[in-house]
């Protein structure tokens, strides 16, 4: 089963370019970057529609870009769904049509592959979340997957925490996952498409603060003896990606501080309207 | 549906849009539209032949078109056209999955049976669905593009009709058909079919399958093509024919005394009786009046029969306003 194009050349690159332990360019959106920050009366976006959910992210990893987007804690649409002590935490996971990687046509709702990756998701974050904070409650969790370029669990993953934080759901602690995969001996890190149908791989979802792994998921077979440098690699890149994101949510914050003090005041919303005109 | 809005907060919204002048919570005119944002092509899909995404408000629809070779029948003869709108869960958060097929089931039978081909019965010429898919085939009778037109509905802050059509016809505008010729087998001529492969240079052999192969130049004419090719051009292909008649829907959401546009989430709601028009106009240079594709009167209560006509006079005017402002966006003519 030899591709033609080799997945590790003789100089130590691979089939895009990368080095063995390089990831892709991570592509970091928080929120709804679309929605202006400023006042506009003939914009409508400004005021977010009751539709609009609490919190969203978009992740890209390289060409694979995933979106999540969290409503809630919020009453559950079923009063029988209700958990007395504790937040029930739903996820769906929906594929856009034109995203492409898996081989099929169209995924529907009901889809098996959907499913499993939305139960991945799901039992990933509910030891994550602090569900005892919310009883009753209900947080919802939509996942999409816009493009596909391998790795589409771990962009999932990593795009939930963020949308987690930007709703600022109460969690123990981040999950941030990477995947990784073994060509004979050398071990590499956040796989493409092509990458992926060649080797054995894995994706390893960490809280980085604790150390603990909260999701191991691998579908191919690989020598025990193997498994343990292929995820203490993982386990290292974790803190990589950990850092971009907490760079991005601290960016983020900071202008959501900046303009809620601008706005304090009327006057200066006065000031804010005239830049707009 | 879930009830949003309390009688109350339905009967302010709906008594300040009936006073003088109307008034909008968010300050806008009863004819106004939110700003409508466009990107399009490889920023939305990549893997698409053409693809757009439309967001008015927090309404956000993305659409790709790919194409797909197909074998047809001979009487058949042109390509054809599938439609699927999909929702997103997270553009109807409030509501359960049977509701949210419910929507996609609804939207997916308005886009398919106002793309379908069609021919029409009026001297004008063929409705744009038969012109364009007659510019899907590629060999007469035997292969097609089958057009695939998907879209995803990511949120809907209301106004959904509107924002889907405009959405399709953007990422249709954007569409290219990759150029192929037709490849047509010749009999070998008897002076090479004679030579072994063996006994000639190798320049002889490229001329003998030269020979063998041939590609017919004109490719749609081509009566005994065996199969095409794909040519090798800098662009990626050519646009859709008549891609410019492309339809729009206008959204009136009606009231005994006016109608607005481009209702919100929380208008739609207190004005429930919506009509949706969908219209096609040929081009808007020539000022020639446009083609009414379709209606939709979606909601309780009813329209009278003389106020309609009105209504549909009018839609007309918002439509072309909304395809000349789509086109200058698009760079159509």
């Amino acid at each position: 089963m030899s591709s033609r194009v080799e997945i590790l050349n003789a100089g130590g690159y691979r089939s895009d370019g990368r080095t063995q332990y390089e990831l892709r360019s991570l592509e970091i959106i928080l929120g709804d970057s679309s929605r202006p920050r400023t006042i506009n009366l003939h914009d409508s976006a400004s005021n977010p529609h009751p539709n609009a959910p609490d919190g969203s992210a978009i992740v890209g990893h390289g060409l694979t870009v995933v979106s999540a987007r969290v409503f809630g804690p919020r009453e559950p649409l079923l009063r029988r769904e209700a958990i007395h002590d504790r937040a029930k935490l739903s996820v769906q996971v929906a594929m856009l049509p034109f995203s492409g990687g898996m081989a099929g046509r169209r995924r529907g709702r009901g889809d098996k592959r959907l499913l499993e990756l939305g139960a991945a998701i799901e039992s990933t974050f509910e030891s994550v979340v602090q569900t005892g904070l919310y009883p009753r409650s209900q947080i919802d969790i939509v996942v999409e997957i816009h493009q596909q370029d391998g790795g589409t669990l771990q962009a999932a993953i990593n795009s939930v925490t963020l949308a987690l934080t930007d709703a600022g759901v109460a969690m123990y602690d981040q999950v941030v996952a990477v995947s990784a995969g073994l060509h004979s001996t050398a071990v590499l890190l956040d796989l493409t498409h092509h990458e992926e149908n060649d080797m054995p791989h894995l994706t390893v979802a960490v809280m980085p603060r604790s150390g603990k792994v909260t999701l191991l998921n691998m579908e191919a077979r690989l020598h025990v003896t193997r498994f343990e440098a292929v995820f203490k690699i993982a386990c290292e890149a974790v803190t990589v990606i950990r850092d971009e994101m907490n760079s991005v949510i601290s960016k983020r914050t900071t202008s959501l501080v900046a303009s809620i003090s601008d706005s304090a005041g009327p006057r200066n919303l006065r000031a804010g309207n005239e830049m707009d005109e | 549906m879930a009830t949003l809005l309390s009688r109350a907060e339905k009967s302010y919204i709906i008594t300040s849009l009936t006073s003088k002048p109307p008034l909008r919570h968010d300050g806008r005119g009863p004819v106004d539209y939110r700003l409508i944002g466009l990107a399009r092509g490889d920023s939305v899909a990549p893997l698409a032949n053409g693809s757009a995404k439309i967001r008015v408000g927090g309404t956000e629809v993305v659409a790709a078109v790919r194409l797909e070779v197909e074998d047809i029948d001979l009487e058949l003869d042109e390509g054809r056209m599938r439609c699927n709108v999909t929702c997103s869960p997270a553009a109807y958060p409030h509501l359960s999955a049977n509701q949210q097929d419910d929507i996609q089931k609804d939207l997916t039978s308005l886009l398919q049976s106002t793309f379908s081909p069609t021919k029409s019965h009026d001297s004008n010429g063929d409705s744009f669905t038969s012109v364009m898919s007659k510019s899907l085939t590629i060999l007469p009778g035997r292969k097609a593009w089958t057009m695939y037109l998907d879209a995803v509905v990511l949120s809907d802050a209301g106004n959904v009709h509107d924002v889907l059509f405009l959405a399709c016809r953007a990422a249709i505008c954007d569409t290219r058909v990759p150029r192929t010729r037709a490849v047509e087998y010749a009999q070998p001529s008897k002076g090479s079919s004679t030579r072994r492969a063996g006994e000639t240079g190798g320049e002889m052999d490229v001329e003998e399958e030269a020979d063998i192969w041939k590609t017919a130049v004109q490719s749609k004419r081509a009566a005994r093509a065996a199969d095409f090719e794909l040519e090798d051009t800098a662009d990626e292909g050519g646009w859709l024919e008549g891609r410019e008649r492309c339809p729009v829907a206008v959204t009136l959401n009606v009231l005994p005394t006016m109608h607005i546009l481009d209702a919100t989430h929380a208008e739609e709601q207190a004005v429930p009786l919506k009509l949706v028009l969908i219209y096609s106009f040929a081009t808007i240079s020539t000022q020639k009046e446009g083609e009414f594709m379709g209606m939709r009167l979606l909601g309780p209560g009813q329209v009278p029969m003389a106020y309609l006509s009105g209504l549909i006079q009018e839609g007309e005017t918002y439509a072309k306003q909304l395809v000349s402002a789509l086109n200058v966006q698009m760079e159509i003519k």
